[in-house]
């Protein structure tokens, strides 16, 4: 019922956006943009590039919004362009830059995800993190639109340019792998608290 | 039914049934897993792991807060509604990392409070701005009858009163910021150490050294105002900032101003007038940067605030030294620079033996 809710509110939005109402249009951008950003993050630690590639597809939006149609699935739709922008604006940027440019990328995300805190869960969660970051970027990436933006496989496939069996198991080797590195490591970090 | 009994924790964390459960919002999937646990005690430790994971993989952590979101879609809704009467269309600066933001003076009523220029000697000759000759300029004026807030490529902003204008390098290249202006604007400064933010304003160079500054500036008249509410600026003539740039050691003759402070400049003799604004501030410092600002400043005071500041042991005889004191305005020069700086004021020498500054001194009179 909660999220029929929120769907209709949303259509609603749409509509005033089709409209021309720059208020919907930011109230739009505003509820995509971190799932935008963070699904960036994934290929980039360049925010501020991320940040250019958001704002133009929320541009293109706006001047396509007479085209838009309220029941195609939008999430979907700007996942997808975020993702064929960000890999020509990298490819570009590849040819320019360094081979290594992956490893970097994964050294300043572990860094980055290394948080301090007393309360277990969420050094558990951290911890889990610090593992999945470590995971090859496809598994992390399917791994992300499952869990974190909720899509299908399905909808993975269409995102990812790829079919509904890759997915499949891309989401089971990752799980596989993170679920084996997870758990013995924190298996071992019990053990040696409890010894020590 | 499916048989969860052949279930590892990989199918469990994407099985439907199972995440409604850990999510805790369907009362009937919490009924079923409950009552499977009951049958299944041999499954609870996958049961428990999956759980485990599912909870790691839902929250995620993301790279980006709430402020720095609304900014930017106030940015992209800005463009939209505009559709850019200006050529400017950069992002919106990243307002927590603006430490201060400046206010400019009306320019009247403010009272003559000292004519001395304070030299400044040891800055490197790349610090100081020189004239730009980039080939990509931008050029931003406001036609509009209101005022306009333009955003530099590095984020920061100028808000344009009617009729000014402003004109900048497209992307900032090179290790300065350097900015043309026409008119009057009001800067907020991204804070960037590396690269010192200048503003070019007829005969005036004003160079930011700290965190922020503000700048006012009249065009048809002889003079040049500039007002801080905060931060740390320098501001020198065109003319002085030449000689420098063509001399070696020269001292270049320059106002330093603190928050609540401002300068007129006139350009007819090339005089600067520092006054207090009309209407002071509380300043607030911003927490993470040290305030280099020495005036009369005992030198065991300097020193311990170099020391704390770069985190480098500084050795010194205190006795010997117990009458020096330094008057230095300095922002955000390298440490070896302040070294130079400080070092020249009292008479004294530094050599670096392995981490540690040795200062050599026979004392002040």
């Amino acid at each position: 019922m909660i999220a029929s809710q929120i769907q209709q509110e949303e259509a609603l939005l749409w509509e005033r956006l089709k409209a021309g109402d720059t208020v919907a249009f930011g109230e739009i951008s505003l509820r995509y943009y971190r799932l935008l950003f963070d699904y960036g993050r994934k290929f980039t630690k360049d925010r501020e590039l991320i940040k250019d590639v958001i704002q133009d597809v929320l541009l293109l939006i706006w001047q396509k919004k007479g085209q838009i149609d309220s029941n195609e699935n939008v999430k979907l739709y700007l996942l997808k362009i975020v993702r064929n922008r960000l890999f020509k604006e990298l490819q570009k940027q590849q040819l320019r830059a360094s081979e290594d440019y992956f490893e970097q990328l994964e050294l300043a995300d572990s860094e980055e995800a290394v948080i301090i805190s007393t309360e277990s869960t969420q050094s558990i969660i951290a911890k889990l993190n610090l593992h999945l970051k470590a995971l090859p970027k496809r598994q992390q990436e399917v791994l992300f639109l499952k869990f974190y933006q909720d899509l299908t496989n399905d909808e993975i496939a269409e995102v990812m340019h790829i079919n509904r069996q890759s997915v499949a198991n891309l989401l089971h080797n990752g799980l596989r792998l993170l679920k084996a590195r997870f758990f013995l490591t924190t298996l071992g970090f019990l053990l040696i608290t409890w010894n020590g | 039914m499916i048989d969860y009994s052949k279930f590892k924790v990989e199918d469990f964390v994407t099985d439907e049934s199972f995440c409604l459960w850990v999510k805790g919002t369907s009362p009937e999937h919490t009924a079923f897993w409950e009552f499977w646990m009951e049958v299944h005690p041999e499954k609870s430790e996958t049961i428990t792991q999956a759980r485990l994971l599912l909870l790691g993989l839902k929250n995620q952590p993301t790279a980006i807060n709430e402020d720095e979101i609304s900014l930017e879609v106030e940015k992209i809704v800005r463009l939209v509604e505009k559709s850019s009467p200006f050529k400017a269309q950069f992002r919106l600066p990243f307002w927590s990392r603006i430490a201060a933001v400046v206010v400019l003076g009306a320019g009247l009523g403010w009272w003559l409070w000292s004519r001395n220029p304070i030299s400044i000697s040891g800055l490197k000759r790349s610090e100081i701005a020189t004239p730009m000759a980039e080939s990509t300029r931008v050029e931003v004026s406001n036609n509009t009858h209101s005022d306009y807030t333009a955003t530099l490529p590095d984020g920061s902003t100028v808000q344009l009163t009617k009729g000014s204008k402003v004109s900048f390098s497209e992307k900032f290249s090179g290790d300065k910021r350097e900015v043309f202006l026409t008119g009057e604007g009001f800067f907020q400064v991204v804070r960037n150490p590396n690269k010192p933010f200048y503003v070019y304003a007829n005969d005036l160079v004003t160079r930011v050294l700290g965190t922020s500054f503000t700048i006012k500036t009249y065009t048809d008249e002889q003079k040049v105002v500039v007002a801080v509410k905060t931060g740390k600026v320098m501001v020198f003539s065109l003319s002085e900032l030449k000689k420098s740039e063509k001399i070696a050691n020269y001292h270049l003759q320059s106002l330093y101003l603190l928050p609540n402070q401002q300068a007129t400049f006139e350009r007819q003799n090339e005089k600067f007038n520092k006054a207090l604004v009309e209407q002071p501030a509380i300043v607030t410092q911003p927490v993470e940067t040290p305030n280099f600002t020495f005036e009369n400043t005992p030198i065991a005071e300097v020193f311990a605030k170099l020391k704390k500041a770069y985190g480098v042991n500084i050795s010194y005889d205190a006795d010997l030294m117990k009458n020096c004191s330094v008057t230095a305005p300095l922002g955000n020069e390298s440490l070896f620079v302040k070294l130079d700086i400080i070092c020249k004021t009292i008479g004294a020498h530094y050599e670096i033996v392995e981490t540690e500054i040795v200062i050599s001194s026979r004392g002040c009179p």
